[in-house]
This record gives C-alpha cells, structure tokens and sequence, in this order.
C-alpha cells in the first residue's frame, strides 16, 4: 500500500489542490460540504473527538 | 437507478440540518453527473455490501471491463477503504483518464457516505427502512 499519489498531479499545483483541477464543480461542493460539517458545535467535544478517531481508522489517515 | 436512496439520505439529513442537506443534495447531483453509468453500478454495489435494498445488479455479461475494475475498487472501497491496494486502483487507471478516475473516486466518496449517513439516521430517528 502506498502513500504517494495514485493519479499524477498537475504540475505546478500542490495535491491537496489537485481535485480543483481534475473535477473542479465536485471538489467545490464537497469542500463546502466539509466545512459546513466541520463548523458545526452541536456535539460535545469527547463524542466529537471518537467520531474523528473513528473515522481516522476507517480511512487509515491521522495526518 | 440507484437515485433514491441518495435522495433519502437527503430528506433524513433535512430532518436534523437543513443547510447540510441541501450541500449534500447538490454533491450527490454532482458526483452523479460526473460518474455516471459506473459510478451507479459502483452505487449499487456498495448499497448490496451495505445491506440495503435495492434493484438486482446488472448481469456480468454487460458489464465493460472498465466498469468491472471499478466495481472492484468500489468493493473494496466500502468493505476496507485503508486496505486499498496500487493494483486495485492501477486496474481501474488502465481504463481511465486520471480526472475520470478521481472523479469516480470522488463520486464513490460522496453516494458512499449518503447512504452510510442514511443507514445512520434511520436508526437515530428511529424510522422503518423504505
């Protein structure tokens, strides 16, 4: 398994960015739907942090 | 067509936020515009793998190879996302551009998460599956 990107970047555009290059419209609308997840507080702070751990181990990610 | 268990992640989504509804709506609309006829196969897959109803998949004979190289790598998308290996995505990329390919992932990445939503609300909410 590997960690480096699966799909060549673009030159001169950082990864992160790369969606906004491949499926820009896509990229828009789960980047606002992200944020508007993210910003919302109705959850306390310990079932907010086992949900994100739970979802970091899910995704093999804890960048 | 795999659309409305989508659409019903959708209207559970309402019931709690209305806002992130409607974000969800419009993804949903864009993931399936961009990945297409695969991308609701790959849908469909991963609501079997889920345990949710849907319409009989189609038979394997019809399927491309391409769509068969993505349905792999939407099976093992939605049973073990971290164990995704370079040859379940190389065989998918043999038959896609690379915007084709993240726009499938991408696409994957979104019904996936409606219908794991879906699963998760009707039981918060306590409502009957349709």
């Amino acid at each position: 398994v590997t960690r480096l990107p699966r799909i060549p970047i673009p030159n001169g555009v950082a990864a992160a960015a790369a969606g906004s290059v491949y499926q820009p419209e896509l990229d828009r609308c789960l980047a606002e739907l992200h944020a508007a997840i993210l910003s919302r507080t109705a959850l306390d702070a310990e079932t907010t942090e086992m949900v994100r751990l739970r979802c970091a181990q899910q995704h093999d990610c804890y960048g | 067509m795999v659309g409305p268990p989508a659409w019903d992640a959708v209207r559970l989504v309402e019931v709690v936020d209305p806002h992130v509804a409607r974000l969800l709506d419009e993804a949903v609309r864009v993931a399936l515009d961009v990945g297409g006829r695969t991308l609701e196969l790959a849908d469909q897959r991963v609501a079997m793998l889920l345990g949710e109803d849907t319409e009989p998949l189609s038979a394997p004979a019809s399927l491309s190879d391409s769509e068969r190289a993505c349905l792999a790598l939407a099976e093992q998308y939605a049973v073990n996302v971290s164990q995704m290996t370079d040859s379940d995505v190389t065989a998918a990329a043999k038959h896609l551009t690379p915007a084709e390919l993240f726009g499938f992932v991408a696409g994957l990445y979104t019904l996936e998460m409606a219908r794991r939503v879906g699963i998760a609300l009707r039981a918060v909410l306590d409502e009957v599956p349709a």
